[in-house]
């Protein structure tokens, strides 16, 4: 009965984890979060400061790529007085089109910078988010570039968690 | 056939609408010198003339290009006015230091100088030919948050003061005349004396007036920079996607 009660702990345990509709890549030097912030389906960090994070999104709504870049770039530059600095294409390694937004905001007297990346894969929209410093974002910025460019979704994967509750 | 009326006007209805086209053409020269009446009264220095366009700049949430266009300052010189011209601009940018740097900059460019420098804020001053210039270049550097324009007609103050040491001058040159010609000892004490204090005012006229010379001749400019505010921004739409909101710094980096 206990071994029994263990098991199905164990399951609901990693469930949430070996369900994740997609593998992150966790840049060199950070370490993966044990997460209490149910916003994020993953997140990482830096010791610095420099934090990834990755959100799931359902697009039920099937908006493509297009729209979702204008809607973050939107709330982001109007809604947060964020300022976009780069918005270019960018390709996961299994040649998934997605979208890099990065902006440019004071934290205090601190320039930091926030990106955003973007890919879509079937209903589920993948909300790839780094942040920092300014200064930390560019000393890692071949990280954080390789780290969008190795994500990967997984396929044929059920969705039983959702952020978005869609 | 010949048909001829001969209408008889009296004499009474004659003089009636002689009054009549008199007082009309009267109408006519009294809005003409209406029209013109504000520049007789600016040349005459007499009341402070109505403030420019921009004086009161309520209008927050215009973008900048925008606001830049209707910030024109009316800093064109009118003969006899002495007018000092004052702004508080406060801006929303990315990068403080940036924006600071492009102030200085810019104040430079000018023919300016700076004040002072500190925190998020700056106070440079500006030629007065080249304040609607720089306010507007001033005005593209970011979101404008808050603008305020002051413009102080001192045309009287200076030649009151003017007047006044012109006066003073006169006096001064009197008393040294006379304590030339003073025998008794007291008497020369006491016309020293006047003529210290009226050097002393005299020299206190003159810091005065220089003041308001260099005031008229440079406007103060000054500029805070923050970043941008979410209230303060044009947002007159908004998705329902609550996941949207949660975006940004301040979510993703507490941990």
């Amino acid at each position: 009965m206990l071994k029994n009660a263990l098991w199905i702990s164990l399951v609901f345990a990693v469930a949430p984890v070996a369900c994740r509709p997609f593998v992150p890549a966790i840049p060199p030097g950070f370490v993966e979060l044990d997460d209490r912030d149910k916003s994020f389906d993953f997140r990482a960090t830096h010791p610095d400061g420099l934090v990834t994070g990755v959100r799931v999104i359902r697009n039920s709504q099937d908006g493509d790529l297009a729209f979702w870049t204008r809607a973050v770039a939107n709330e982001l530059r109007l809604g947060k007085g964020y300022r976009l600095v780069r918005d270019e294409a960018i390709t996961n390694h299994d040649g998934l089109a997605g979208r890099l937004l990065e902006f440019g905001h004071d934290e205090g007297k601190s320039p930091h910078t926030y990106r955003v990346g973007l890919y879509i894969h079937r209903h589920d929209l993948f909300v790839l988010e780094q942040g920092g410093t300014r200064e930390l974002v560019t000393t890692h910025t071949k990280e954080l570039d390789q780290a969008l460019h190795d994500f990967s979704v997984k396929t044929g994967v059920p969705r039983f968690f959702s952020y978005n509750g869609a | 056939m010949r048909f001829s009326v001969e209408v008889t006007v009296p004499h009474a209805l004659r003089w009636f609408f002689g009054c009549f086209l008199v007082l009309c053409s009267g109408c006519g020269i009294s809005t003409e010198r209406s029209a013109t009446a504000p520049a007789a009264r600016a040349v005459a220095g007499a009341p402070a003339p109505p403030p420019p366009a921009d004086a009161a700049l309520p209008e927050p949430e215009t973008p900048a290009p925008a606001t830049a266009e209707r910030t024109t300052v009316a800093t064109t010189e009118q003969p006899g006015l002495l007018l000092i011209y004052q702004a508080n601009v406060a801006l929303a940018v990315y990068e403080v230091d940036k924006g600071l740097d492009a102030v200085e900059a810019l104040t430079r460019g000018a023919g300016g100088y700076l004040v002072s420098r500190g925190g998020n804020a700056i106070v440079v001053r500006v030629p007065t030919s080249h304040f609607d210039g720089s306010l507007k270049q001033v005005l593209a550097l970011g979101e404008v948050l808050e603008r305020e324009l002051h413009v102080e007609d001192v045309t009287a103050k200076v030649r009151d003061l003017e007047v006044r040491l012109k006066n003073a001058e006169a006096v001064r040159k009197r008393l040294v005349e006379l304590l030339a010609g003073t025998a008794k000892t007291a008497d020369a004490l006491a016309v020293e004396r006047e003529l210290a204090r009226v050097t002393d005012d005299l020299e206190r006229m003159k810091a005065e007036l220089k003041r308001f010379q260099e005031l008229v001749a440079y406007s103060t400019l000054t500029v805070r920079f923050e970043a941008p505010h979410a209230e303060a921004l044009d947002r007159r739409f908004k998705l329902p996607f609550p996941w949207l909101e949660e975006l940004g710094l301040s979510h993703l980096l507490s941990l």
